[in-house]
């Protein structure tokens, strides 16, 4: 005798009907013509988005600092960029002075895994 | 990237769609509802835009959580279609075991046993690949398989002694 196992494997199923191809066909030709994009593209260029934000905090730096520095610093301000990771490693630096280290650091990191944040100033000493 | 992932989709639809279309069926109960859910869950999956790493386990949690969600929605329970062709759509002699004795066994398991079952026997999942889609671990997904179908065996016994 077969096992019952067996017997249960062997029992034939239903069928998805026409209707239901025809659907998951028009959905995946639809997709195919025109893909979706990341709303933001920012998120899909991680470089893209770090030289922005770079020179919006550098003309925003550049600015706020002419208006609030003392008239002998008024030259320049200094820009702070704060980077966190999600497993809480974190990092600064100055846009005015960017280290090879700041590269290396904001390159290994994925985009999804990254997060930002600018703190602008009057130029420093 | 994403026309792979599509072509990735569709191959993956022709070879697993009975399977997909089964299980949705065996939560939903409702064959026009589990066509929903099949649709829904490749709605779902194709704005991912990237495929995952594990496609067919995905696949088969997407189709369960559309499922889950049809369900709830539209509270179509009631309806009792089978997971199994119905005699007309039989062409040979059925098996020792009739598909309505099946159906009428697993609606006595419990969900995580039935859907074990359904997803080993008739959408051919690996015990990884239910954990996969289960979110558990494969030795739990084994012992809710075995346990059903101990209980499949025991039923059977009683029935014909």
């Amino acid at each position: 005798m077969k096992d019952i196992e067996e017997e249960a494997k062997a029992l034939k199923v239903a069928q998805p009907s026409a209707e239901l191809d025809r659907r998951i066909d028009h959905l995946l030709t639809e997709s195919g013509k025109s893909p979706r994009r990341t709303p933001l593209v920012f998120l899909n260029i991680p470089l893209w988005g770090c030289a922005a934000a770079c020179a919006i905090a550098l003309f925003s730096g550049v600015l706020y600092g002419r208006s609030t520095a003392p008239p002998e610093q008024r030259s320049g301000g200094s820009v702070t960029l704060h980077y966190t990771m999600h497993s809480g490693k974190q990092s600064a630096g100055n846009l005015f002075d960017w280290t090879d280290q700041e590269d290396h650091f904001l390159e290994s990191a994925s985009r999804e895994e990254i997060r930002v944040s600018l703190s602008i100033g009057p130029k420093a000493g | 990237m994403a026309d792979d992932f599509v072509e990735q989709l569709r191959v993956m639809y022709e070879e697993y769609r009975t399977e997909l279309y089964v299980f949705a069926l065996s939560i939903t109960r409702s064959r026009q509802t589990a066509e929903d859910a099949v649709h829904e869950a490749f709605r779902k999956v194709l704005t991912k835009q990237r495929s995952p790493e594990k496609l067919r386990p995905y696949l088969f949690r997407c189709v369960r959580n559309a499922a889950l969600d049809e369900i709830r929605s539209v509270k179509r329970r009631e309806k009792r279609d089978s997971i199994f062709a119905s005699t007309q759509e039989i062409e040979a002699a059925p098996p020792a075991l009739s598909a309505s004795e099946m159906e009428a066994f697993l609606a006595q398991l419990s969900d995580d046993e039935r859907e074990c079952i359904v997803l080993k026997l008739y959408s051919g999942l690996s015990f990884k690949e239910i954990a996969q889609t289960r979110s558990a671990l494969p030795n739990t997904v084994a012992s809710w398989y075995r346990r059903g179908i101990q209980k499949l065996r025991n039923h059977f016994e009683e029935v014909k002694t």
